[in-house]
């Protein structure tokens, strides 16, 4: 049964949801809302949500689940709804000036970012399978959209379409998954199930639906995270979406993804962790090798960080498969730090597109230190941390990874994960020697980009190399938000 | 023989919708005229309704027919008689490889086949009406669902039917001319 | 003689369902067949759950049924919203194939 006031935990979602609606109707009467208006109202509904997030934690937050079990606001919750909003935030401020550009209209476009944000708030907290496929729907339903948003534009479209038919493939096999276990264990709900499961493992009973069971379950959690060997949709649907969405995709959406592949592993699946632990280990080693060497043959950029996208899908598994507290901690403060290096490389990849889907390629870089000293020292800093090199949050990131896995035994993935972030050197330095060695053809200084656009990358950079050189409270706020260990 | 068939009812029920579901599905992947795979689609969904029933979930089986019979279907068939179909064979994504879509799928069943046909389980329910008493003796099974549905379930409820929002939303935006 | 339909003949029908959706999403060209394979998985995803629920005696399966009904309906409703916005743009462009994108 429900307590009808546990409702009142649900205001950040609520509120959300209805600032979403609400943008609906303004930009569906008369001629619409203009992209700055609507911006604003996006972004000041993401900060009053956090706000809510916090004020909801301080009335309710516990380790129990509640709403019948379907909702759960731990400080594991807390902490990724917090870092999605930010996430979302940013998205939202580099998502103007393709909007202006392109002639899109700015109030769906918003409001469907909010339902997307409204989706994985609610997945972060789920605590019954049903409740988080269902939001897990709600996000890719969103992205898909937002994915084909540029009607106009061809390649828009295609990545729309092919991010659609492999995302509804991965939540079907997801959900046969879901339905195996169900079937073994009588249960959706992730305590219920972990009990259950615990009991049948040590009975040995229904090995068979078990074992299928949670398989594809994973695998279907893997696609959404884009690690490969499940990774296929990834590249085409991020070169080919505009660029804001896909570093909404890129950041928002993973960090969602992987947190409920935590949750889902750590609390529902503690029975099989020898199990989990091994096969995300393969995926993970699969992921770096092939997200970093197949990053090292791309001209595109945004093809190139897709690639890359991958290959931190599997650094980021090395601190999940290590089932450890030193590993979670350390997938968080990846995951923050992985947020702002991302959107901040993508929010400089907006700057240098001229055209909707001109200046992707890495010549179009060239002397860029030249032209534009801010934008040329911005991707530098990106570019180093996304290697793993100090001082910025990708080294501590990286390092911290690595740790948890030396120390959790599994020394081989951490080696592969040593290897090919030296790999990864190459590409990204491609792009730094480019900006700063190659002469232009064309020496006009660059005209300064939007203020939004600018200030956010400002801090995208600041805050990564602020990670660097001060890691110590974003660990301690990490290591606050665990959930229990399988 | 009588006797066989009044015993063996729901049996000989299950292999006829069985095979129509089958029969149905092949239709929908083999066939190049999407207006039959549409066709063969509505059979395959309109048995798995009754297999449905056979299990004693009445009132999915009539959501199975409402929604996709009669939604999710008309969809389909006003965007076939939408769209050019003589363009349709040109939206291509992975080629037209029938014969490696026959190996897949046999493999594929080949293994959950082998798989599942290992799994034992208890013996089913016998009476269905104990089965929506397990929540309140004399409930019907409407009833129960909805019970469970608005108590148990609310939360989902609601995220899905933000998720029908954005369905609706999506589609308008997407499919308006621009 | 009589004929009794257990559980497992429910799991193999939707394991063939399953397949066979699977199949056409990967292999198919034509989009609307590929759309339709979409809902023959999310259909024997259905036939598991409900015959689950009539095994296990407990109506969290149906319910979890009622709800992929819901989320297939909103799925198709993008997904040929998506393929008509490209359907649209091929006719206004005369490109002949939808392959910008590979790899």
């Amino acid at each position: 049964m429900i307590d009808p006031t546990e409702f009142w935990l649900l205001a950040p979602e609520i509120f959300l949801a209805v600032a979403a609606m609400l943008l609906l109707v303004a930009g569906s009467i008369g001629r619409g809302v203009r992209n700055r208006p609507a911006a604003a109202v996006a972004l000041l509904s993401l900060v009053a949500t956090a706000l809510l997030v916090l004020w909801a934690y301080g009335k309710g937050g516990s380790s129990e689940a509640f709403l019948a079990g379907m909702f759960v606001l731990d400080s594991y919750a807390l902490f990724l709804k917090l870092l999605l909003l930010i996430a979302t935030g940013l998205t939202v401020t580099i998502s103007g000036r393709f909007l202006e550009e392109g002639g899109y209209r700015p109030g769906e476009y918003y409001s469907l970012i909010l339902f997307a944000a409204t989706g994985m708030l609610f997945m972060v907290s789920g605590y019954s399978l049903l409740s988080i496929w269902i939001s897990l729907e709600l996000m890719a339903l969103s992205s898909y959209i937002l994915a084909g948003y540029f009607k106009r534009e061809r390649k828009s479209n295609e990545a729309a379409l092919k991010y659609f038919i492999l995302g509804a493939l991965s939540s079907g096999v997801l959900l046969y998954g879901i339905s195996l276990l169900y079937g073994a264990t009588g249960t959706v709900h992730v305590g219920e199930l972990a009990a259950r499961l615990g009991d049948l493992v040590s009975t040995g009973e229904q090995p068979i639906l078990i074992a299928v069971g949670w398989l594809l379950l994973a695998i279907g959690l893997y696609f959404k995270v884009a690690a490969a060997p499940f990774h296929v949709w990834t590249p085409d649907v991020y070169v080919g979406a505009p660029t804001p969405v896909t570093a909404f995709l890129a950041s928002a959406s993973k960090i969602a993804s992987f947190a409920i592949l935590i949750r889902i592993l750590f609390e529902a699946l503690p029975a099989l962790k020898a199990d989990w632990q091994l096969i995300t280990a393969l995926v993970a080693c699969i992921s770096m090798i092939w997200g970093n060497l197949a990053a090292l043959t791309q001209d595109n950029v945004k093809r190139m960080l897709a690639y890359s996208s991958i290959g931190h899908a599997g650094y980021i598994l090395i601190g999940v498969l290590c089932a450890s507290e030193e590993g979670l901690w350390a997938v968080l403060f990846y995951l923050l730090a992985y947020a702002f290096i991302t959107l901040g490389a993508f929010g400089t990849v907006i700057i240098l597109e001229q055209r909707e889907y001109a200046g992707e390629t890495y010549s179009d870089y060239a002397g860029l230190a030249r032209r534009s000293p801010f934008l040329a020292a911005s991707m530098l800093v990106f570019m180093v941390a996304l290697t793993g090199i100090p001082p910025t949050g990708g080294f501590f990131g990286k390092f911290y990874l690595f740790a948890a896995a030396v120390e959790a035994g599994w020394i081989w993935v951490a080696l592969v994960g040593v290897l090919t972030s030296a790999i990864s050197l190459f590409f990204y330095f491609g792009i730094v020697v480019q900006m700063y060695l190659k002469p232009s053809e064309d020496t006009t200084p660059r005209p300064m980009p939007a203020v939004g656009l600018a200030s956010t990358i400002a801090i995208c950079a600041i805050v990564t190399v602020l990670l660097g050189l001060v890691p110590g409270p974003l660990v301690e706020l990490a290591k606050a938000s665990l959930i229990p260990l399988p | 023989m009588f006797e066989f068939l009044t015993t063996s009812g729901p049996a000989l029920l299950f292999y006829l919708f069985a095979l129509m579901a089958v029969a149905g599905a092949v239709c929908v992947v083999s066939m190049r005229n999407p207006m039959y795979g549409a066709i063969g689609l509505l059979v395959c969904f309109l048995s798995i309704a009754a297999l449905f029933l056979l299990r004693h979930a009445e009132f999915v089986a009539v959501v199975q027919i409402f929604v996709y019979g009669g939604g999710i279907m008309v969809l389909f068939l006003f965007v076939i008689m939408l769209v050019n179909l003589h363009r349709l064979h040109e939206t291509t994504m992975l080629g037209n490889y029938w014969r490696t879509a026959f190996v897949v799928s046999l493999a594929l069943v080949a293994i959950f086949g082998f798989l599942f046909l290992k799994v034992e389980f208890g013996p089913s329910f016998e009476d269905p009406s104990k089965f929506v008493d397990a929540l309140e003796p004399g409930m019907g099974n409407s009833e129960a669902v909805a019970w469970k549905l608005y108590r148990e379930y609310l939360l989902p409820f609601e995220i899905a039917s933000v998720f029908l929002l954005v369905a609706m939303v999506g589609a308008v935006v997407l499919g308006r001319r621009a | 003689m009589m004929l009794e339909i257990t559980t497992t003949h429910y799991l193999l029908l939707s394991a063939v369902l399953f397949a066979i959706g699977a199949a056409g999403i990967l292999v198919r060209r034509n989009m609307i067949t590929v759309l339709m394979s979409i809902e023959l998985v999310l259909n024997s995803v259905n036939l598991n759950l409900i015959a689950f629920s009539y095994q296990l005696s407990d109506l969290t399966g149906q319910i979890f049924a009622v709800f992929t009904i819901a989320v297939a309906a909103g799925e198709a409703a993008v997904g040929l919203g998506i393929l008509i916005a490209l359907f649209r743009l091929l006719d206004d462009t005369h490109l002949d194939k939808a392959t910008e994108l590979h790899g």
